[in-house]
């Protein structure tokens, strides 16, 4: 009842005003805000990998709050297990779950133009879709095949990628891509526990990269209470994650994130790289991570101490000696790694030459912390691997 | 402390770049040098010749993103497996499938117990994968865990 005379009232008033007028009654206690002006955020692109527990909230805030364009990214969909985070309604079930949030957002704020994208970005169009996104030059990697775009808001730059996954190895690919491509993303995720979380922040070029820093693991008690299903159970259903979720917790790390995302965007206050969340404690805490000057994604990493035990011979060692930063810890922990070369060869009962076949190559891949064998040694070992495959695959 | 990755740092390879990329083949040849290097390894446990070798793999198509092989664990039926390269690899883990024991994995799996999927998830949540890793090291780590632990539990429970 109360829906309806407030569209009466807003069909009435709409009568008399038009849109734009309108508008700033949607954002009028935004427009109140001291410290920034989330105007700014009308005219602004992000884009959301992601749409489950962290990622819907993450979407409900931003178009709340009159975010521009809104490009969303999930191969997912909706189950009743999907229920108990907030946002999406019983009877959505069985839609993709991109449908069903840019469903929502139409009603919950339909100045915000929703992009939805039903797909896998670590693979084949969402990962074309996904660089096509976050390459502000649109002629990069991937932009194959959306020559059609351009001018539209999709053709528009990103100004902010939220990380709303639930696997590592998506977020160091979001990271990797992210810092390739200067965006800065904002990553967030919750101990498989529930009760626990963190925001991570990367602002490429100012902030480590979520490679810099190893992710907080079993040692520091972000795991601990995962419970172990027994499959025996009566009421044991296979089919099913046994990783709880709590809306709790979700819609706590999912603010902060785009409390954080909103520091940055709009220009105030002091971005925190990394968040700590523990609910179980209650407790908040920043930790400003070190920039790893050895990362082999956001430093001119790649290229250390390990080099020069195989640089030996052309003489080279002494330039990557000076080069390298002596205080870096990686490069000790390079070190360790050339004396396994050592072993590792010498276990080698074929390889007794092998011991050379490791030499610093620097092409267009730039350095690695792996050193790498030889062009001719690495031809080799393909041509021998495949006269192997093919013979077992005879054999098979 | 030294992890597993540090130690088998030789099953690693150098060129980070993933599929469709520019130096994708390099990535490739590295990947067959560092399966060569498994191999040899094994043998030299095994102090065998190859033909005890557990597993078999090679490409299946040109730009070896998908790979297909096959285990064969000790006193049992041989399984075939399958490899699929995404174009987010190296930084995800390659998805691993055994297609004969599909029927018993799903992808929401991800317990300890029932993980009957052969799946990164066991890789990514012990945050030891990164993009240095390579299929040798995953044949080490995740293929032969299956060959060892998984497929024997399966057929002590008597579901294959």
């Amino acid at each position: 009842m109360g829906n309806e005379m407030g569209n009466e009232m807003g069909d009435e008033l709409g009568d008399e005003l038009d849109g734009d007028t309108m508008e700033p009654d949607r954002y009028h206690r935004l427009g109140l805000f001291p410290h920034a002006d989330f105007g700014r955020l009308r005219s602004m692109k992000v884009i959301v990998v992601g749409v489950g527990g962290l990622g819907a909230v993450v979407c409900d805030i931003l178009a709340r709050c009159g975010i521009g364009t809104l490009e969303i990214f999930d191969y997912d969909t909706l189950e009743q297990a999907n229920m108990n985070r907030l946002i999406y309604r019983p009877d959505q079930v069985g839609m993709p779950k991109v449908d069903a949030i840019a469903q929502y957002l139409q009603l919950a704020n339909p100045d915000t133009k929703v992009i939805a994208n039903s797909q896998d970005v670590t693979i084949d169009k969402g990962y074309s879709r996904l660089l096509y996104s976050i390459n502000s030059d649109k002629s990069g990697e991937g932009c194959e095949g959306n020559e059609g775009n351009e001018g539209s808001s999709e053709d528009q730059k990103v100004d902010a990628l939220f990380g709303c996954v639930d696997s590592f190895g998506v977020r160091l690919f979001l990271n990797a891509k992210c810092v390739k491509a200067g965006v800065p993303l904002f990553d967030g995720g919750t101990s498989l526990d529930g009760i626990r979380g963190s925001v991570h922040v990367v602002l490429p070029g100012e902030t480590p990269c979520y490679r810099c820093n190893r992710p907080l693991t079993e040692s520091h008690g972000m795991t601990g209470f995962k419970p172990k299903p027994d499959p025996n159970a009566p009421d044991h259903v296979t089919g099913l994650c046994h990783v709880t979720s709590l809306p709790t917790t979700m819609s706590i790390i999912a603010s902060l994130q785009c409390q954080e995302a909103f520091k940055h965007l709009l220009g105030f206050g002091s971005v925190a790289p990394y968040l700590i969340y523990d609910g179980a404690d209650g407790t908040l805490q920043r930790v400003d991570w070190v920039l790893d000057p050895g990362c082999p994604i956001c430093g001119d990493g790649r290229a250390q101490k390990n080099e020069k035990r195989t640089d030996d011979s052309d003489g080279k060692a002494q330039e990557d000696e000076e080069g390298a930063d002596d205080s870096d810890g990686r490069a000790q922990e390079a070190e360790e790694r050339a004396e396994d070369n050592d072993v590792g060869t010498q276990d080698d009962e074929e390889g007794a030459d092998d011991k050379d076949d490791r030499t610093d190559v620097n092409d267009e891949t730039g350095k690695s912390r792996i050193p790498r064998p030889s062009p001719d040694v690495l031809d080799r070992a393909a041509r021998i691997f495949d006269e192997i495959s093919s013979k077992e695959n005879g054999r098979d | 402390m030294k992890k597993e990755e540090d130690l088998f740092y030789f099953l690693q390879c150098s060129t980070v770049v993933s599929p469709g990329e520019k130096g994708w083949d390099m990535r490739v040849k590295e990947e067959k040098y560092a399966l060569l290097k498994l191999m040899e390894y094994l043998d030299y446990l095994e102090k065998g010749d190859g033909s005890r070798r557990w597993f078999s793999i090679r490409p299946t198509d040109e730009s070896a993103t998908r790979w297909t092989g096959i285990i064969s664990p000790p006193k049992r039926q041989d399984y075939e497996f399958t490899l699929i390269l995404k174009n987010s690899y190296p930084f995800t883990p390659p998805a691993a499938s055994i297609p004969a024991l599909m029927k018993y994995t799903d992808r929401k799996l991800e317990d300890e117990v029932l993980g009957l999927r052969l799946c990164d998830m066991h890789m990514e949540s012990n945050y030891w994968w990164n993009e240095h890793c390579g299929i040798a090291l995953y044949m080490k780590r995740e293929i032969s865990y299956w060959v060892q632990a998984i497929i024997f539990d399966l057929d002590k429970k008597g579901w294959i």
